[in-house]
């Protein structure tokens, strides 16, 4: 692999690669250890989940090789397409979608499941790099700059809050916040926003009193410990008992049921308590480093699509990741946010993979161009493997 | 351009900025959640996981002298739940396993949250099907369960235990914080769908009881248990006790009464027949106090054995009251006295020491007080104190009459006589042998003891009241005793009587001190001819066993094995019919269930039927039977 990459692709990003398949395999770790109890009361067989999940790896390494040779140059004529599609597809989720726990998520087709917001969201970022590297001087306005693309976003989060999935909802709107901050939108147009989505996040949540029971929950656990209180209170139960060295591989107990969601949204807490502050600490330094990385893809960028495509895919990774574990820990409301590469779930892995296969390619081109400039940047590290 | 990319540059490290914010956030939660409060977070968790239940510790094992077992425990298996987490679809399955009705069930487990018990002390069958079911919060437990292998013999003396483990009547009970040990506490880890995961912790370990190793022999305990119920039978008595000690340190050998219930079936048994009346109950000794009478005459240095006394041909004046002798006797001395056992000749003795020389003999030989062992239940006997003795006081306790004792008290008192004059308490342990050596009192001379010996050797030989004390072969120093029994209003009860026999075997080498109580038999009232042979019984059985040699030319006759062979096959197969030494009421019974026609003569017991050899009868046939007192 590494061989592959360094003679054809010089400059492809190997921390990124590395970072990559050292999550999965952690992962694929710990869904190993979360998942037995829970497979073989739920299924009848303890190795289900497991053997789903070395399904999924190899597809998911197949998607980051092909979309990493993909030149994103070239997808940028097709976002509009591709998100119009993506937004018909959730649309017909909320008719034809399965739903579990009172959420419409899913797609359910022979057997087989997935979440089409695992692709919505890099369509999302496509059309938000195109409009905005396509207009730059039209961005100054707000009729023509930041309105066509609240109204696009407004569309999909609706879509989005109707599943409900109130989760990704927030993880779009802070990336895209993002996408406009660095590309240039007026930030007094920004700050009309957060005047205006405040009001509205508040409404969402007193209207609907699920979330506002998660919202008070979150903030004193201990008041309801058997109903509201009780998911968080397992997790951070989880963490407590792991303390810095942790229980021990496959020693948990909190997995046992306590913790809802073990291999999935709430893997972390299962980390936290057989692999302890330690493991904690490994999980945070992997994910710091992917991001790291994708910043330093960012400001290497000469052109701002390519640009706010390395940013976007580096914050729906990064911002997922704080999502999930400021949730497990008690820092943020309750939401199902998996955690990037780590949580059990073929549909993310697809999307994840699809970012990663992004921030590569974009790598692999800026090697390309310095290469083409007479600058060989990243030539010495990927030779020194050789 | 270079402006914006500045601009670009500076927008992205704000950016970066928020996220390495946000990192750090989280870093600092999960330092505090892991590191400060794991301890905490820990216990919680661990309440949460745990279930805490408690163990009960192996009971110690009681033994006899000889180290055989007496009372043990053992493990069985019981079946715990903890209640709210039983699935309630699964209640009928339980319940029919453990064969109650699921509704039942379903009440008990509505009735209580936690730990409950669904049953106890079951066969294994069941506790295997309860497994199988793989239910959560249900489980098997074992526990201990007594057993008591020689089972009722020792009923008495045991006492038994509750289902909790605790002791709850006799020696059980006594030295139950002994025996009981330490209860543990198990901590058992669950998931959150309350099934219990492998492994378990004791929080407290069980601390084992310890053994308790008494000085009984479970062999005399047998024998003296076996002629107690014989002689309660053949006597028609109400019940009765004995008590076996060794003379030389005053080891308890054996303690038996009846009615006898089976220890190891409490439960069966009326709580009244679960008393050891061998220490619970008192009854007036009567003349088998006359030797104590007899020992402070001669302490007074004043009386010898041989001294003579006038026992006014069985009718004696003091103050306004008339002592009888049943066998009326002129001057005798003081061996005659005993061997007639008179009462004038007593109360005359009495008179002359005075009460409280008499008193300190009585209570120096451990007559008004309770033994140090403290029985559960165990009675001080009744004695006024002398300064409430008048006349007809002294004379009266001088025969046994006014004061009451145990079986045990009684006992203990005549090892006095065995031991040269000192009275050592007696003790059941085997390890309060030293401390009661300690205990050793002085009653009177071992001149005294050896002369009232040797006269209580009298009473067994030629006219004493004794004779049918005697085991082939043994020499007995012995009293016998027949009180009337006091009646509710302070008076006596006309016909209800107490028969006693203390006695001292072989006398001229003590080996064992038996004393032995039969409470209101009906055929016969008199020690010498009720309780007498129950001495007999026991000792003709025991000493054997026990290896002591017969006096030197009394040889008794071969042990000998009785085998029981079929019965002769008589010509129509019916079995004879004897009414002798039937009560009246009993031959009404048999006569009516064989549908015979009775004639009766006189009142009391068969003496005399007609015809003598009933092999055939056929309903309607008549008998006669002459009856006596």
């Amino acid at each position: 692999m590494k061989h592959y990459f360094s003679k054809k692709h010089p400059g492809i990003d190997l921390w990124i690669v590395g970072t990559t398949l050292a999550l999965m395999c952690f992962g694929l770790i710990m869904v190993g250890s979360a998942s037995l109890d829970v497979s073989s009361v739920r299924y009848d067989n303890p190795l289900r989940m497991i053997r789903n999940w070395v399904f999924y790896m190899p597809l998911g390494l197949l998607i980051i090789v092909v979309v990493s040779h993909i030149d994103i140059q070239k997808v940028k004529s097709y976002s509009v397409p591709i998100l119009f599609v993506m937004m018909i597809i959730m649309s017909l989720l909320l008719i034809i979608g399965h739903e579990t726990n009172g959420a419409t998520r899913w797609y359910s087709i022979m057997g087989f499941s997935f979440q089409p917001v695992e692709l919505f969201k890099p369509a999302l970022i496509l059309y938000m790099a195109f409009f905005i590297s396509s207009n730059p001087e039209k961005l100054r306005t707000f009729k023509h700059g930041i309105l066509p693309m609240l109204v696009v976003l407004s569309g999909g989060l609706t879509l989005l809050m109707l599943q409900p999935d109130f989760g990704n909802t927030m993880l779009l709107l802070s990336s895209c916040f993002c996408l406009w901050l660095v590309g240039g939108i007026p930030v007094r147009h920004l700050f009309l926003l957060i005047a205006l989505t405040i009001p509205a996040i508040g409404a969402a949540v007193i209207f609907e009193p699920y979330r506002m029971l998660r919202l008070v929950s979150f903030i004193d656990p201990w008041a309801d410990p058997y109903s509201s209180g009780y998911q968080l209170i397992q997790s951070m139960l989880a963490f407590g008992v792991g303390g810095i060295q942790g229980t021990g591989l496959g020693q948990g107990i909190q997995k046992l049921f306590y913790l809802p969601e073990a291999s999935t949204d709430f893997i972390a807490a299962v980390i936290a308590e057989e692999l302890g502050l330690l493991g904690i600490f490994l999980l945070i330094a992997l994910f710091a480093i992917l991001i790291w990385r994708g910043f330093r893809i960012c400001l290497r960028s000469k052109e701002m699509f390519e640009r706010l495509m390395a940013l976007g895919c580096t914050l729906l990774i990064a911002i997922s990741a704080i999502i999930n574990m400021g949730v497990v820990m008690g820092l943020f409301p309750t939401k199902g946010m998996p955690l990037p590469f780590i949580s059990y779930g073929g549909s993310a892995l697809i999307g994840n993979s699809i970012l990663i296969g992004i921030l590569l390619g974009i790598s692999r081109q800026q090697a390309l161009a310095s290469t083409a400039a007479g600058k060989p940047v990243k030539k010495s590290r990927a030779q020194s493997h050789a | 351009m270079n402006n914006e990319s500045l601009y670009i540059k500076r927008r992205l490290e704000f950016i970066a900025g928020l996220i390495v914010f946000l990192f750090l956030l989280i870093i600092i939660r999960a330092v505090d959640l892991q590191a400060f409060k794991h301890e905490e977070y820990r216990k919680k968790a661990e309440r949460q996981r745990t279930v805490q239940y408690q163990v009960i510790a192996p009971r110690g094992a009681i033994l006899d002298a000889a180290g055989h077992t007496l009372a043990e425990s053992i493990r069985v298996p019981s079946i715990a739940a903890i209640a709210e987490d039983i699935p309630p679809q699964s209640i009928p399955q339980i319940a029919k396993i453990l064969g109650v009705s699921s509704k039942s069930l379903y009440k008990r487990l509505a009735k209580r949250k936690g730990f409950v018990w669904l049953d106890r002390h079951v066969a294994p069958e069941v506790a295997t099907q309860i497994n199988a079911l793989n239910l959560p919060g249900i489980r098997e437990e074992s526990e201990w369960q007594r057993f008591y292998p020689r089972g009722a013999e020792v009923g008495h003396l045991l006492g038994f235990v509750g289902i909790d483990g605790n002791g709850l009547e006799g020696l059980e009970r006594k030295f139950n914080s002994t025996l009981q040990g330490q209860m543990g506490i198990r901590e058992v880890r669950k998931d959150a769908a309350r099934h219990l995961l492998p492994g378990s912790n004791w929080i407290q370990s069980t601390i084992a009881g310890e053994d308790l190793e008494l000085t009984i022999d479970s062999g005399i305990q047998s024998m003296a248990f076996a002629a107690l119920a014989d002689a309660v039978r053949d006597n028609g008595a109400k019940g009765g006790s004995v008590v076996v000690i060794r003379p030389k340190d005053s080891a308890i050998l054996a303690m038996v009464s009846w009615p006898a219930y089976n220890p190891n079936n409490f439960k069966k048994f009326k709580p009244d027949q679960w008393r050891n009346r061998a220490v619970t109950d008192v009854f007036e000794p009567g003349s088998t106090l006359k030797p104590f009478t007899i020992a402070a005459a001669l302490e007074s240095k004043r009386w010898k054995p041989t001294s003579l006394i006038d026992c006014e041909n069985g009718h004696y004046r003091v103050a306004d009251y008339v002592i009888h002798d049943d066998h009326p006797e002129g001057v005798i001395d003081l061996t005659r006295l005993l061997v007639r056992s008179s009462n004038i000749g007593a109360a005359k003795l009495a008179k002359d020491v005075g009460a409280d020389a008499l008193y300190r003999i009585l209570d120096q030989s451990g007559l008004t007080m309770k033994s140090p062992i403290a029985f559960t239940g165990e009675s001080n006997g009744i004695s006024p104190s002398p300064e409430s003795w008048g006349p007809v006081e002294t004379a009266n306790i001088a025969f046994g009459q006014g004061i009451a004792v145990t079986t045990l008290q009684l006992a203990s008192a005549f090892n006095v006589f065995a031991n040269g004059g000192v009275y050592i308490p007696p003790h059941i342990l085997k390890n309060q042998h030293n401390a009661m050596q300690s205990l050793r009192t002085e009653v009177f001379s071992s001149k005294t003891a050896s002369q009232v010996l040797t006269m209580l050797e009298a009473t067994t030989l030629r006219d004493g009241t004794g004779t049918q004390a005697i085991p082939m072969g043994y020499r007995v120093a012995g009293k016998t005793g027949t009180a009337q029994k006091a009646n509710r209003h302070g008076g006596y009860a006309k016909d209800r009587y107490t028969a006693v026999f203390a006695g001292i075997v072989p006398a001229d080498r003590p080996e064992l001190i038996i004393a032995v109580v039969i409470d209101e038999p009906a055929k016969s009232i008199y020690g010498g001819s009720v309780s007498a042979p129950v001495f007999r019984n026991i000792a003709a059985n025991a000493l054997p066993y026990l290896g002591v040699s017969p006096a030197q030319g009394m040889m008794p006759p071969p042990p000998s094995i009785e085998v029981k062979t079929a019965p002769v096959n008589t010509t129509d197969n019916a079995p004879t019919i004897s009414f002798l030494q039937l009560s009246l009421r009993e031959a009404r019974v048999l006569a009516h269930t064989q549908q015979i026609k009775l004639i009766t003569h006189g009142s009391g017991w068969v003496a005399q039927q007609k015809p003598k050899k009933i092999e055939s009868l056929h309903p309607g046939d008549q008998v006669e039977i002459w009856l006596h007192e």
